[in-house]
């Protein structure tokens, strides 16, 4: 049995066509992988910056796993949400990015795309907002039937995520 | 004034768990009578000129030690005290002021009259021997407590608002219950964002200061006419139960044939100076208490990682013996600077013979289309493979180190016609070192001899595109010491960030543990083609074993025994042989 901890922080995003965004985050690890401590997902707050032109949030990620094998490492999912001002959220993006499998602080920039529809539907989104969202999230982090989607590119999320590994040796893993 | 046998005061922080009842601090205190600083006014002409004749600073010093040695000698006039915590020791004003009953006010100062009743009729104090005593936290200190809130020595000080709601705060925790606090703060809780908070008190709750116990260690320094007059703060200790933290200031100094002293000069005369010590005199815990205390945490750290245990298992996958497995986590994270605007990518990954893959079907792939803005794509594409390198097959080749795998790619575009366009290839070596990579690529696409070529791309979509994918490396068919690519025209295009973690995993000999450092790839393989050759005379014994049970039939003990002499024999020279 191995171990890996994660401690960080999903510190901001940039480069979003608007302001007031939040993220929805979920970290995932395959089968042999047991979460010892820690919530695996959360919400940040919306921030709404007069300014600057990143979002900031510091949200906290403090995970701690324990495996059984190598295969399924643990990635972050991570949904952006537009809260506009009717009190409505609409997707602005979806990313995803592996948890770095070597000791130490990392900084991880992850990118975000959302999908898109039809030109009509686009042209809706334009004016009311709303645009297609995903019917299961696990297409974010999925290889397989990725041709069927249409994206568009959206902004950076950035996060400083430190990993720290045990027992990884033992078992003849480098990681 | 600095001076060569003083001590600086700091404030000394402690965590503690223990009970604070067991804190004990013992005070010695000396009167350093030899006057060592003579005033200007007494100094005749003659010696002053000595004096400038030799050094100053020497000067100075041989009296300081004529002096402290003059201290040291008449040890009699010591003080020493030793302080429980919140023991309350009457200074002698105190008791002159509480025998009379006249001058008690409330419950506490009683309280006081009553002791100090008891202690008198049991004996006279000694007027010299009684210099310290302390206020607990219930005494009112409020003149001490201001001068310890200016951290200059101005003249007039100038308190600012936080110092104000601090010692507010301070007040209120200490007639205030404390679950009226508790109270308050669960509502806040409720609250998440309160509008309007300009109170300095709120901010400063959190602090460990807030809420102290305090304690002043005090020194009445006055000549025997005028009691009370020169009370000075030999030491402060504060503490948060909270959080467990002890203040000490000035910090705990040790014993005075260790340490330096501590100095006081009473009304700012050179002359009268009093130096003392802070001893720790908590008495310490056993031995055995403290090994059952290990053995305690020990128990209970076993229990944490058993419970542990039992929900995952103590169990690890092992790759097989004889291969390295190679894990990659990784994306596509961007395409950057292409001319066209819908890019997806098609990429794969070519396995080099002795390699294999646990899942076929992922080691090709398609992303999504993304439109890009302002040049770039954010495809965040996983990559995520299993591959293994076998080491039986590797030895039968004649390579020295094994081919690695390579990522290799099409960037192409879509337009709303669905007519899609090369727009470039290329390919990464996978890294072959442990740990996190980030790689760009530059990529080219081919163009071809006229153009024609070009013009029809512009237009209607379609270019020269390269049969097999491979020649971005080094082709499939290709064979020779020569790799030439001449003849073929091309111009380079945008470039693709990619993300790798890699994660190495070979068998390792069992309960020895890898070293950390990045192991160069060769030794890795060779530990693990040892184990390898070690697994191979192991099954040679136990084909020689099988054998032996075989031929056992019909044979005594005795021939038995010769026999498995011999087996073990050949088991040792295969062993020889395979090293």
């Amino acid at each position: 049995m191995a171990e890996l901890h994660v401690i960080g922080q999903i510190a901001s995003a940039s480069g979003f066509p608007s302001h007031n965004l939040f993220c929805k985050w979920g970290i995932h690890a395959g089968g042999g992988w047991r979460v010892i401590e820690g919530l695996t997902e959360g919400q940040t707050h919306v921030d709404n910056p007069s300014w600057q032109e990143a979002a900031v949030w510091c949200h906290p990620i403090d995970v701690h796993f324990a495996t059984k094998g190598v295969q399924g490492w643990p990635k972050i999912n991570l949904q952006i949400y537009h809260y506009d001002r009717f009190g409505r959220s609409e997707v602005y993006g979806y990313g995803f990015s592996f948890i770095p499998s070597s000791p130490g602080t990392h900084k991880v920039d992850v990118v975000t795309w959302r999908p898109i529809g039809s030109l009509t539907e686009q042209f809706k989104q334009h004016f009311l907002g709303g645009g297609a969202q995903l019917k299961s999230p696990d297409l974010v982090h999925s290889a397989t039937d990725r041709y069927r989607l249409q994206t568009e590119t959206m902004g950076t999320v950035h996060l400083e995520l430190s990993v720290i590994l045990r027992n990884f040796t033992k078992f003849g893993v480098e990681t | 004034m600095t001076h060569g046998e003083e001590r600086d005061a700091f404030t000394g922080i402690y965590k503690t768990n223990d009970p604070i009842q067991n804190l004990k601090i013992r005070v010695h205190l000396r009167h350093v009578k030899a006057a060592h600083i003579p005033l200007p006014q007494f100094v005749n002409e003659d010696q002053e000129r000595d004096l400038d004749g030799a050094s100053s600073a020497s000067a100075t010093a041989s009296v300081t030690v004529s002096g402290t040695s003059q201290a040291r000698g008449n040890s009699s006039d010591d003080e020493i005290k030793t302080f429980a915590w919140q023991e309350k020791v009457f200074s002698r004003y105190e008791i002159d002021l509480y025998n009379d009953i006249s001058n008690c006010h409330t419950a506490l100062q009683e309280q006081y009259h009553k002791e100090i009743r008891t202690i008198t009729s049991v004996h006279r104090q000694n007027s010299q021997q009684d210099r310290l005593f302390t206020y607990v936290h219930n005494d009112d200190v409020s003149s001490i407590q201001e001068d310890e809130d200016t951290p200059t020595l101005s003249s007039e000080p100038h308190h600012n608002h936080l110092v104000i709601a601090m010692r507010q705060l301070q007040t209120k925790q200490r007639y205030v219950p404390r679950n009226i606090f508790r109270r308050e703060k669960m509502r806040r809780r409720q609250v998440l964002v309160q509008e309007g908070q300009g109170n300095a008190e709120f901010h400063l709750q959190g602090l460990p200061q807030a809420a102290c116990q305090r304690m002043y260690i005090m020194a009445d320094l006055s000549s025997l006419n005028d009691v009370g007059a020169n009370e000075y703060v030999l030491c402060v200790v504060r503490w948060n139960a909270a959080s467990g933290s002890l203040f000490v200031s000035p910090d705990i100094c040790g014993p005075p044939t260790e340490s330096k002293p501590y100095r006081i000069e009473v009304d700012g005369d050179a002359r009268n100076v009093y130096e003392y010590w802070l001893e720790l005199a908590s008495s310490d815990t056993s031995e055995e208490e403290k090994v059952r205390e290990a053995e305690l945490r020990s128990k209970v750290y076993r229990h944490q990682s058993d419970l542990r245990k039992a929900r995952i298992g103590d169990d690890f996958c092992a790759c097989q013996s004889g291969t390295l497995s190679v894990n990659i986590f990784g994306q596509i994270n961007i395409l950057q600077n292409f001319d066209d605007h819908n890019l997806f990518i098609h990429y794969f990954i070519d396995l080099p013979r002795g390699w294999s893959s646990d899942s076929e079907e992922s080691l090709a792939g398609i992303s999504a289309s993304c439109k890009a803005s302002n040049g770039c794509v954010h495809l965040g594409h996983p990559l995520q493979f299993n591959l293994k390198l076998s080491l039986s097959e590797l030895e039968d080749s004649s390579d020295v180190v094994p081919r690695w795998p390579q990522l290799m790619f099409e960037v192409l575009s879509m337009d709303w016609w669905g007519r899609f366009r090369t727009e470039g290839y290329g390919y990464v070596t996978l890294p072959s070192t442990a740990g996190q990579h980030h790689v760009t690529t530059h990529t080219w696409r081919p163009i071809g001899n006229s153009p024609v070529s070009e013009l029809r791309r512009f237009f209607i979509g379609g270019n020269p595109e390269l049969e097999d994918i491979t020649y971005v490396g080094i082709p499939h068919e290709h064979e020779g010491p020569l790799l030439g690519k001449y003849g073929v025209q091309t111009v380079p295009s945008g470039s693709v960030d990619t993300v790798f973690n890699v994660v190495l995993q070979s068998s390792s000999p069992s309960g020895r543990a890898m070293s950390t450092a990045p192991s160069a790839l060769l030794e890795r393989l060779s530990a693990a083609t040892l184990v390898s050759s070690v697994n191979q005379v192991l099954a040679a014994f136990r084909r020689a074993h099988e054998r032996m049970l075989a031929a056992k039939q019909g044979l005594d003990l005795k021939d038995l025994n010769d026999l498995k002499g011999t087996a073990t024999e050949t088991a040792t020279d295969t062993q020889e042989s395979v090293m």
